[in-house]
C-alpha cells in the first residue's frame, strides 16, 4: 500500500503530465479549447465542489461530529511521590498496571534497566514500604498513567517500559528503535479561525503532549537490600 | 431652457458611453483571459493534492515521535492567493493593456474594467478554494483510513460562509495591492528591479516590522470590521493605482 506522501508525488506528477500533454495538443491546434468550452470546465468545477459540500456539510461532517473521543486527565503522580511535606501520598489504583509477587534470594533484589532508548530525563521513581510481617516475598506493583495528546488517550501507540520479573531482578526494557506515531485531523481554515474568540484544539500552534508517568512500588520485609542503577531509579523509602 | 437639457442630454450620453465601454471591456477581459481560470484550478488542484500530505512534526521525549497530518483548506487559500498576485500582475503588463486597443476607451473605463473583473477573479478564485477545501475534507473523512482520527474540528454553515467572504476580502485586499505595485512598475523598467529590492530591503535587511500592518486586518476579530478594512483599503489602493496609471497612455 503505498503512502500519502507518495500518492501526493505521484499525483502531482500525473498532474503536470496532463498539463504538459493538453498545452502539447493545444499547440499543435488538435486540441484548442474554446473560450465556451473553458468556462464550462469551470462552471463544471464550482457544480462539483459545491454538490460535494453539500455532502460534506450535510452527511459525512455530522456522522464524524458524533464520534466521540474520550478526554482522559491523569493526576500528576510524581506530585504523589515527591509531596510537599516529604510524605509519600497514597497512589491511586485504578493507574495500576500490573502487580507482581516474588521470592528474592539471599534477601536481595535488583532494579535494572536492561535494553531501550531513553533520554537523560528518564526516571522511575521507587517506592520501598517495609513490612513488619514474617513473609519474606517481595511485593511489586508498577502505576503507569495514559500517555495522551491533546487530551486523547494513546497508551496503546505508544507503550512505556515494560517491567519483567526474573529470580531477584527486575528488569525495565523499551523499545529501541524510534517510535513514530502518525494521526490526522482535520481543523478549521484559517479564514474562519481568525473570528472564533478560541479554538480548543489548534494542533499548529498548541501541542498538549503528556508522557505517561510510571511509579514502582515495592512492598518488602524488612532488612531486603535493595540495588538499583542511581541513574534511572529513584528510591524513595516510605 | 432647451441650453440646460441639451447639457443634460449631453451627460447622459457620456455617462452611457461610459458604462457600455466598462462593459464591453469587462466582457472582453473574460473572454481574453479565460485561461486564467484553469490556471486557477490546477493551482488549486495541485494545492489540495498537497493538502493531503500536508503535515506537522512533534519530535517529544525518549523515543516518541508524532506526526499529525492536519488537513485543512489553508493551503488551498494560500495558493489561490498566490494565484490572485499573478493575475494582477498579469493586468498590469503591456501585452494586456495592447489588448485594449481595439476599443475606444480611456484609461479610466480600462481601471474600472480591470477591477471589476478582479472582483470576479476574487469571488470565483475565494468561492472554489472554500468548496475545494471541503472536498478535501471530505475525502480525507471517508475514503482515507491510514491514521486514527486525533481530533475533529466541523465547520458550520455560517463559518463557512464567513471564511468564503474572508477569502474573498483577503484576496480583493492582495489584488489591489499587486495590481498598484504593477502599475508603478509600468512608469519605468527599472523599477521592476527596484521595488523587489526595496522591499526586501526593507523586510530581510533593515528588519522592518510589518507585523502592525498585517495584523491590522489578521487579528480583527469581527467579521463586518475586517470587512470594513480590508475593502476600504483595497478600494484606496485601487484608487492609487488608477492614479498611478493614469500617468500612463494606454498603448505607449
Amino acid at each position: 500500500m503505498i503512502n500519502v506522501m507518495t500518492f501526493t508525488v505521484l499525483a502531482i506528477f500525473v498532474v503536470i503530465i496532463v498539463i504538459f500533454v493538453i498545452q502539447k495538443f493545444s499547440s499543435n491546434q488538435k486540441l484548442n479549447l474554446t473560450y465556451k468550452t473553458k468556462y464550462k470546465v469551470l462552471f463544471s468545477y464550482i457544480v462539483v465542489l459545491l454538490f460535494a459540500t453539500v455532502i460534506y456539510l450535510s452527511f459525512v461532517q455530522p456522522k464524524m461530529a458524533a464520534i466521540k473521543i474520550e478526554e482522559v486527565h491523569a493526576p500528576i503522580l510524581y506530585d504523589i511521590v515527591y509531596g510537599e511535606d516529604g510524605q509519600v501520598g497514597e497512589l491511586p489504583e485504578q493507574f495500576i498496571k500490573d502487580e507482581w509477587e516474588m521470592e528474592p534470594i539471599n534477601h536481595e533484589i535488583e532494579i535494572a534497566l536492561t535494553s531501550g532508548m531513553y533520554d537523560a530525563y528518564f526516571s522511575i521513581p521507587v517506592v520501598v514500604e517495609e513490612r513488619n510481617d514474617q513473609n519474606q516475598n517481595v511485593k511489586a506493583i508498577l502505576y503507569e498513567t495514559p500517555t495522551t495528546f491533546l487530551d486523547r488517550d494513546i497508551s496503546e501507540q505508544v507503550s512505556l517500559a515494560k517491567l519483567s520479573i526474573e529470580g531477584n531482578q527486575l528488569s525495565f526494557y523499551g523499545e529501541e528503535e524510534y517510535i513514530t506515531v502518525y494521526f490526522r485531523a482535520i481543523d478549521k481554515d484559517m479564514t474562519v479561525k481568525q473570528f472564533l474568540a478560541s479554538h480548543p484544539y489548534d494542533v499548529g500552534n498548541y501541542f498538549n503532549f503528556e508522557q505517561g508517568e510510571q511509579v514502582l512500588y515495592l512492598s518488602v520485609p524488612k532488612k531486603i537490600k535493595i540495588k538499583a542503577d542511581e541513574e534511572f531509579f529513584d528510591i524513595i523509602t516510605k | 431652457m432647451s441650453l440646460i437639457q441639451n447639457k443634460v442630454q449631453k451627460n447622459t450620453v457620456i455617462h452611457v458611453n461610459f458604462l457600455e465601454a466598462v462593459k464591453k471591456q469587462y466582457h472582453y477581459k473574460l473572454h481574453a483571459h479565460h485561461s486564467m481560470f484553469g490556471t486557477m484550478i490546477i493551482m488549486q488542484i495541485i494545492a489540495g493534492l498537497l493538502t493531503f500530505s500536508n503535515q506537522i512534526y512533534s519530535v517529544n521525549s525518549n523515543n516518541i515521535d508524532i506526526t499529525v497530518r492536519i488537513i485543512s483548506a489553508d493551503l488551498i487559500i494560500g495558493l489561490t492567493f498566490l494565484w490572485i498576485i499573478i493575475m494582477a500582475f498579469q493586468l498590469t503588463t503591456k501585452a494586456s493593456k495592447n489588448k485594449m486597443v481595439t476599443f475606444v476607451t480611456s484609461k479610466q473605463t480600462n481601471h474600472l474594467a480591470n477591477i471589476l473583473f478582479m472582483i470576479t477573479l476574487c469571488f470565483i478564485g475565494g468561492l472554489t478554494a472554500n468548496l475545494l477545501g471541503a472536498f478535501v475534507k471530505m475525502v480525507v473523512s471517508v475514503m482515507d483510513q491510514t491514521d486514527p482520527f486525533i481530533y475533529f474540528a466541523g465547520t458550520s454553515v455560517s463559518e463557512f460562509a464567513t471564511g468564503i467572504l474572508a477569502t474573498i476580502a483577503y484576496m480583493l485586499l492582495i489584488a489591489s495591492f499587486f495590481y498598484l505595485i504593477g502599475e508603478i512598475v509600468q512608469i519605468h523598467s527599472i523599477l521592476i528591479i527596484i521595488i523587489p529590492s526595496v522591499l526586501v530591503g526593507l523586510l530581510f535587511i533593515l528588519g522592518v516590522n510589518v507585523e502592525p500592518i498585517i495584523g491590522f486586518y489578521i487579528f480583527t476579530k469581527s467579521l463586518s470590521i475586517m470587512l470594513v478594512k480590508t475593502l476600504v483599503t483595497a478600494f484606496l489602493l485601487f484608487f492609487a493605482a488608477t492614479l498611478f496609471g493614469n500617468r500612463l497612455e494606454v498603448r505607449r
